[in-house]
């Protein structure tokens, strides 16, 4: 028996009157494990029962522990009739099966129940004693960390990247099951539940059991989607990077939560890693990126400075060996950082240790050499800390010689990253494709660009998915584009829907075709990859999408394939890296759109159909790069793009929701143009003036940006941009009929104002920004305080039916959700509305809803924060020109007088140096500041649940453990809960007061990556019903506010919380 | 059924007069809201006539045309109000511009309710909760939502955010829906220390709660006294129309009085000190006046009669205070603290019967002695004069009031007594306060005085 579970009930309170009589309750409370099951004794007439129970034990395999919920039921004792229901508690156990993290669960859980919601508090306290089991051939993976952030937790240092891990689980669902008939909606429901969190457990299970194989003691950026196929069952999918974490001993974590790697943490493992060498790529302009040949030296720490001529200057020039990208800011520093030896440590540039390239090296040539070394992904993070690198950067012979991968993981050994034969055994075998079934081998000589399935494994394996998004400092060099594959299947044409076999198989086929695109764009991994389905019926749309990058491990590799492919690369910000998808292939993708608009069988006016993969056709002809949406605010690129598509049943919606940036290193991008098929010179005319109408708004933009004036300042704006479509919409890109310019609209109809609602988005009120990345590029993350209010907006709505209305009415639904954001959180101004992800669901035939979650988060006052960055001359070295004194704040001024003020800023973030080199100016709006409005957040003991990675104002000192959890919400008496609203109004808040009891319960005060994954609401109003579903996941984690004395024994949220007996020190793998 | 889309308010007269041919007699116009309370006939009744009144701002003439037109066809039609037809007029932006118009044709209100509540789902939760205490004093006056919403728009809330009447009437309508929700545990605010459900600071909730349990003076006039049963509740139409606070304010002020009259009515100890913390009350002043009301209550003392209609609260509660101190079980003078606070002291009224000695002659006129001779300096002659010509029949109409009070009936009418039998007679011969304030000190002390002799 390898472990032992032992659980106390001691009292619960608030109970419901379930004997109206005498108005008090006899509870007791069932304790159930898998089909184990114990209870308590009756605690008669009381509302607050007091049980303090002795501990129920439970002997079980640590399988059952890692997959069953603990189950607590409290139910009224009825002498006569069968006891009544009064709510449940369902705790995730593996938190406590994680070696660091708390070794007891306790605390009061709401009790819900499916069809009354939350009904009282139950106490208890939850233990787990585990034996240690050598048996080789054990299913369970218990110490496996899961991380639901997309990045390197905040207090561990990544030492191995082993690769992409996936895993399917696929049931009945017990809603389509005959016993469904019979039961009552409760039952029914719970049926349901405890099934979303059995398979949620295997599922993890078999994701660990992956990581141990490949030799991995972590998964982050973890991502767990529900398919409710109906008929054919419950599919569940986890995606992740296996890693391997290292704990800092002293977690210095930056409020943003990047890993902090302090210098005195490599004094602890003396010399195993020296910094990696990495090779910046020279960012090849859009333009000239086709032609320009990318060349890579092994001793490019001594090359001449080239600091005089530019990034076009450079491409111009092959004769350079080493082309730094700069920006035209920041040259002097960086350069100045190459000469003295020890590189600036953000741009780190140095090629160390790299066998001297070939000059150009195709891809394909590339891998066939490579072949074996590529075969596995343990790429080694030897030190990837943001600032004091310099004193460690040796030179560069010695650095290759003593660089070495040891992971507590596998056998400590110095493995050679690339001597793959040290590797093989564990990672060959153990390879992130676990869906392939031959093992990759080094037989990739057959690298052609067209992909078959037999395929498959080879592709996994030199093209690894990333999940994370943020990558350490120097791990990705090169940014190819947005890459993305789509297919329709139909779920009745499954053979046996029992078996996750299909899914398998269509998973592998969509993510081979992305790792073909990004081949196809000179790319060797995915990052900040993820999943979606939508389903309709019988038709269910899988699509993928990522980021083609380069990352540190390719270029480690003899030969660089660099030039070809490359349409454009970024430099990534080193320091904000919270940046992801850059770049958006808007043709790509309304083209693979067609190819779905066509197979959903209703309209097939352009049929592609049958043809669900339309391959990415790059590599021959480079398409041009279309940033469509933000053209018209003359933005030139696009981060953190997320695309939805959804099939309703008369409707096909694509969503793509980004947030724009100037980066001043690209050019700007052109007037967006219209094209249209122009029958007659009545429509030439409607069409001009469309596209003046463009040109105008493309102007207030500008304006609004400040982009006109100031041509070198690397502004950033927000704009988070929604394309819609749908069977009829008309704002395509046909990218195939050889428009081969960039920014093309084209319009079939000149009476569709679809395209100007389109690229119009309301603007936001001032003082407010919007952004849905993690972090607004261009406000340094210290001027982000503190979280003010994670917000949850559920919108539906009924469209106009009619054929012409659909676009504009559906353009319009947006902004009425922006305009109610911003409404509702008008008095958090000012304020930053970050993380903001859409879910657009067509749930009825005429319907569309719309889910938003972001968090408001109040910046400070920016004045003060300027003032004293202008006097301190720390930024002085960068030649930086400030463009005004932060002198000029506007006092009382009446909110319409807006003063746009130009704010330079050096960011004081450590490791910004990428970002303090690059100007930014922060459009100051004058307003009013209601100090008597300005919430006040500091709630005693309150748990923040945020969906960004950091808590701003806080340092995340620890995680616990991640929650994932599948609630459902019914009622049969819809009117006297408040109508719909009413209800999902209720359902959301249980929700949220459910997560934060089990991270209070953890010992945790937040939770991090807050996810709301599903949120499925049927609806019947005529019966008064309806019901709900909503998944929701994240990382629980402890944090301190800055400034607080960082105790050994974290703070304890409640009174009546158990010890922390363990501390920090305990924490080191 | 009959749709109408209309642009804009240039519009209204050709609707009105569609109307004209159109809709039958005896209609009956209701704006219907999504609030399940709403559903009561009376009060959508009573909800019309108020939007009739506030619809005042200029972009709600074509609104208030149509309920004028309304009101003219009832008139007209000598029904009032009638319940056979319905329009409901969805009432969405702050451009005037009804989105549709519909005439409904023999529709319960639920079902009308119903046809509005179908459109769209709208809801904002956050993590936190935030309250607008702006809106949340218009949910407390008892204004449904779109009212509130218009009220605020004429507050020129969207002026200063330059957003839409959409947008404030969703804003309104899930609040409302969160302080609906949060009432559960307002009833019973000690539950706020054992909730999990919502994560409110500590500042806010004191805010809710005293907000909550404020009461305007003159409702609570009106129910001093009086049984609270459920169908004074239903009466309290009259309340709200004669104070013109809006009747679901009234409403909840019944409701507070009279959960708090439950409450503490059988719990031992200070009435104050338990209103304070069984209520989670901030202010002493609040829980004092809680105190007042419940003593009053319990004791049913009649204020209704026209000749207290004059005094008002403040009054009342001064002289309930008075005697919580003095009277009660908690009066310095008791030395049984066990029973309740709500009640006079046995004893206290027991000793009361004693005076009744002083009403023989020998005693009368000792007694009248001491008074008459320690007022001679403070009284002016007249006074003074017609005083010793009446003292006979006022010391002893005040012993009586004292000796009544052993009567639970007589108790009841303790103030229109004092009123008619005391206070009248001394203002007819042009008593000051301060007249009678010395008066009855030295009759009081005359007493202590006597019996010492005696």
């Amino acid at each position: 028996m390898p472990g032992t579970l032992k659980v106390k009930v001691v009292s619960a309170r608030g109970l419901p009157v379930m004997d109206r009589s005498t108005d008090l309750t006899d509870a007791f409370v069932e304790i159930k494990l898998g089909p184990e099951g114990q209870k308590t004794d009756v605690c008669k007439k009381s509302l607050n029962p007091q049980w303090n129970s002795e501990w129920f034990k439970f002997e079980v395999e640590d399988e059952v522990l890692q997959d069953e919920p603990l189950e607590l039921r409290v139910l009224d004792h009825d002498t006569y009739s069968a006891h009544d229901a009064i709510g449940k508690v369902y705790i995730d156990l593996n938190p406590l099966l994680v070696k660091e993290s708390p070794s007891i669960i306790s605390g009061w859980f709401p009790l819900y129940d499916t069809m009354h919601g939350i009904r009282g508090d139950l106490n208890v306290i939850v233990k787990i004693d585990l034996f240690s089991d050598f048996n080789k051939f054990r299913q369970s993976s218990c110490g496996i960390q899961f991380f639901c952030t997309p990045e390197v937790p905040a207090g561990y240092r990544l030492q191995y990247v082993h690769g992409f891990v996936e895993e399917l689980v696929v049931n009945d669902d017990p809603e389509y099951q005959w016993i469904d008939k019979i039961r009552t909606p409760r039952s029914s429901n719970e049926a349901r539940q405890r099934l979303f969190s059995k398979m949620s457990g295997q599922l993890a299970r078999k994701i660990g059991l992956k990581v141990l194989e490949m030799g991995g003691g972590a998964v982050i950026g973890y991502q767990q989607c529900f398919d409710l196929e109906g008929e054919s069952g419950i599919v569940i999918r986890g995606i992740g990077t296996a890693v391997t974490l290292v704990r800092l001993r002293d977690a210095q974590a930056s409020p943003l939560g990047m890993s902090p790697l302090k210098d005195y943490q490599r004094s602890m493992v003396p010399a195993l890693h020296i910094s990696t060498p990495i090779v910046m790529t020279t960012n090849i302009n859009p333009m000239h990126a086709r032609r320009s040949l990318h060349l890579t030296h092994p001793h490019s720490l001594t090359p001449p400075p080239h600091s005089d001529h530019n990034q076009h200057s450079d491409h111009a020039t092959p004769t350079c060996h080493h082309s730094h990208y700069h920006h035209p800011r920041s040259r002097s520093r960086s350069t100045s950082g190459s000469d003295s030896g020890p590189c600036s440590p953000i741009r780190l540039s140095s090629s160390l240790g790299h066998a001297p390239s070939p000059l150009t090296a195709p891809p394909y040539h590339s891998h066939s050499q490579q072949g074996c070394a590529l075969s596995h992904f343990a790429f080694d993070f030897p030190y990837s800390s943001p600032l004091q690198e310099e004193n460690h950067v040796p030179s560069p012979p010695p650095s290759k010689k003593e660089r070495s991968t040891t992971s507590p993981m596998k056998v400590a050994g110095p493995t050679n990253r690339r001597s793959s034969d040290s590797d093989t055994s564990t990672t060959s075998k153990g390879n992130s494709v676990g869906e392939s079934s031959g093992s990759g081998n080094g037989s990739v000589s057959k690298n052609c660009p067209r992909m078959c399935s037999q395929q498959v494994n080879i592709e996994l394996m030199e093209f690894p998915l990333f999940t994370m998004t943020t990558f350490p400092p120097g791990f990705i060099t090169h940014l190819g584009g947005v890459v993305a594959a789509r297919s329709v299947k139909l779920l009745d044409k499954i053979h046996n829907p029992e078996e996750p076999e299909t899914r398998d198989a269509w998973w592998n086929e969509i993510r081979t075709e992305l790792r073909s695109h990004t081949r196809a764009m000179g790319c060797h991994a995915v990052i900040g990859y993820s999943e979606q389905t939508s389903i309709c019926d019988e038709i269910i749309l899988l699509s993928a999408t990522g980021t083609a990058a380069k990352n540190q491990s390719a270029r480690q590799a003899p030969s660089l394939p660099t030039g070809a492919g490359d349409k454009n690369t970024f430099l990534i910000d080193r320091d904000q890296n919270k940046k992801l998808f850059v770049d958006v292939n808007l043709a790509n993708q309304v083209s693979q759109k067609l190819g779905h608009g066509g197979s959903t069988d209703d309209v097939s006016p352009r049929v592609n159909c049958g043809l669900c993969h339309i391959p990415y056709k790059p590599a021959s002809s480079p398409f041009p790069i279309n940033l469509t949406q933000c053209s018209s605010c003359n933005m030139n690129g696009l981060f953190k793009l997320q695309m939805q598509f959804v099939v309703g049943e008369k409707m096909l919606v694509a969503v793509a929701t980004a947030t724009g940036a100037f980066l001043a290193p690209l050019p700007s991008p052109p007037v967006p143009r219209l094209l249209g098929q122009i029958p007659s010179e009545e429509e030439n005319v409607a069409l001009q003036e469309l596209q003046l109408k463009i040109r105008e708004q493309l102007q207030q933009y500008k304006d609004l940006y400040q982009l006109n004036t100031i041509d070198f300042a690397n502004q950033t704006c927000q704009s988070s941009v929604h394309t819609d479509d749908s069977d009829d919409d008309t704002s395509d890109l046909d990218f195939s009929t050889g428009n081969k310019d960039t920014f093309v609209l084209e319009v079939d109809d000149t009476r569709d104002s679809s395209v100007k609602a389109m690229l119009s988005d309301i603007p936001q009120p001032a003082g407010m920004q919007v952004c849905n990345t993690s972090t607004m590029p261009g406000i340094p993350a210290s001027c982000l305080v503190a979280n003010m209010q994670m917000f949850t907006q559920v919108f539906r709505r009924q469209l106009d039916s009619s054929q012409q209305g659909l676009p504009k009415d559906f353009s319009e639904i947006f902004d009425s959700v922006y305009r109610r954001l911003y409404f509702k959180l008008r008095r958090m101004i000012p304020c930053l509305l970050c993380g903001l992800s859409f879910s657009v669901g067509a749930p009825e035939e005429d319907e569309i809803e719309i889910a938003v979650t972001g968090m408001c988060v109040a910046i400070e006052d920016n004045n003060s924060h300027n003032s004293s960055l202008t006097e301190t001359p720390m930024t002085g070295a960068s030649s930086k020109s400030l463009l005004k004194p932060a002198s000029s704040s506007v006092v009382g001024a009446s909110g319409e007088n807006i003063d746009d003020m130009m704010f330079t800023m050096e960011e004081v973030m450590e490791g910004s140096a990428a970002s303090a080199n690059k100007g930014f100016k922060l459009r100051k709006e004058n307003v009013k500041m209601k100090t008597s409005q300005v919430f006040s957040h500091q709630v005693i003991n309150s748990i923040e649940i945020t969906p960004m990675t950091y808590v701003p104002g806080s340092r995340i000192e620890r995680y616990i453990g991640s929650y994932n959890f599948f609630f459902i919400r019914e009622t049969s008496s819809l009117k006297e809960v408040g109508g719909v609203c009413g209800f999902m109004q209720k359902f959301i808040t249980e929700v949220l007061a459910i997560v934060r009891a089990h991270v209070s319960s953890l010992g945790g005060n937040a939770l991090v990556a807050y996810n709301m994954t599903q949120c499925v609401l049927l609806n019947n109003e005529h019966k008064n019903q309806s019901q709900c579903l909503i998944n929701v996941c994240g990382d629980a984690v402890s944090a301190t506010k800055d400034g607080e004395v960082i105790a050994l024994v974290p703070e304890v949220p409640q009174p009546h919380y158990r010890k922390h007996s363990d501390s920090p020190s305990s924490y080191v793998t | 059924m009959l749709q109408y889309d209309s642009e804009a308010s240039q519009k209204d007269t050709a609707l009105v007069s569609m109307f004209n041919d159109k809709i039958p007699q005896g209609t009956h116009l209701l704006e219907l809201c999504e609030h399940p309370e709403d559903n009561h006939v009376s009060q959508l009744r009573r909800r019309t006539q108020q939007s009739y009144v506030i619809q005042e701002s200029p972009e709600n003439e074509f609104y208030k045309k149509i309920l004028t037109y309304a009101v003219h066809v009832n008139k007209a039609n000598g029904k009032k109000f009638k319940n056979s037809r319905i329009i409901s007029a969805f009432y969405l932006s702050d451009t005037c511009k009804f989105s549709s118009v519909s005439v409904i044709d023999h529709l319960s209100t639920s079902a009308a309710a119903q046809h509005i509540v179908k459109s769209y789902v709208d809801v904002f939760v956050g993590n936190y909760i935030v309250i607008d205490f702006e809106l949340y004093d218009l949910w407390l006056n008892g204004l449904p939502a779109h009212e509130c919403a218009v009220t605020l728009q004429q507050r020129g809330v969207l002026q200063s955010t330059g957003a839409r009447f959409d947008e404030l009437l969703s804003d309104t309508k899930d609040s409302f829906r969160l302080y609906a929700s949060l009432e559960q545990l307002l009833k019973c605010p000690t539950k706020f220390g054992n909730q999990s459900v919502y994560q409110i600071d500590p500042e806010t909730q004191k805010t809710l709660i005293d907000k909550y349990y404020k009461s305007d003076d003159v409702v609570i006039r009106e129910l001093l006294g009086r049984k609270l049963s459920t169908r004074n509740r239903n009466n309290l139409d009259d309340v709200s129309e004669k104070t013109k606070v809006p009747l679901r304010s009234c409403c909840r002020q019944f409701d507070n009085v009279k959960r708090v009259f439950k409450t503490v009515e059988e719990m031992p100890g200070s009435l104050e000190k338990n209103i304070k913390t069984l209520f989670c009350l901030s202010s002493d002043k609040l829980a004092k006046k809680y105190a007042a009301i419940v003593f009053m209550t319990n004791h049913r003392f009649e204020t209704t009669k026209k000749r207290l209609s004059h005094l008002t609260f403040d009054d009342f509660m001064y002289c309930a205070e008075l005697m919580i101190t003095n009277w009660s079980y908690s009066a310095a003078e008791c030395d049984n603290h066990e029973d309740m606070d709500v009640d006079l002291d046995r004893s206290f009224l027991q000793d009361l019967r004693e005076l009744k000695i002083l009403t023989d002659k020998q005693h009368l006129d000792e007694h009248k002695m001491y008074v008459m001779n320690s007022l001679k300096t403070s009284l002016i002659k007249k006074k003074h004069s017609s005083l010793e010509d009446n003292y006979k029949a006022t010391s002893k109409t005040i012993i009586s009031l004292a000796y009544g009070l052993n009567h639970s009936k007589e108790v009841r009418n303790f103030f229109s007594d004092v009123i008619e039998e005391v206070i009248e007679p001394f203002m007819n011969t042009g008593w000051t306060y301060e007249d009678m304030k010395t008066f009855l000190q030295m009759y009081k002390d005359a007493v202590n005085i006597l019996t010492f002799i005696y």
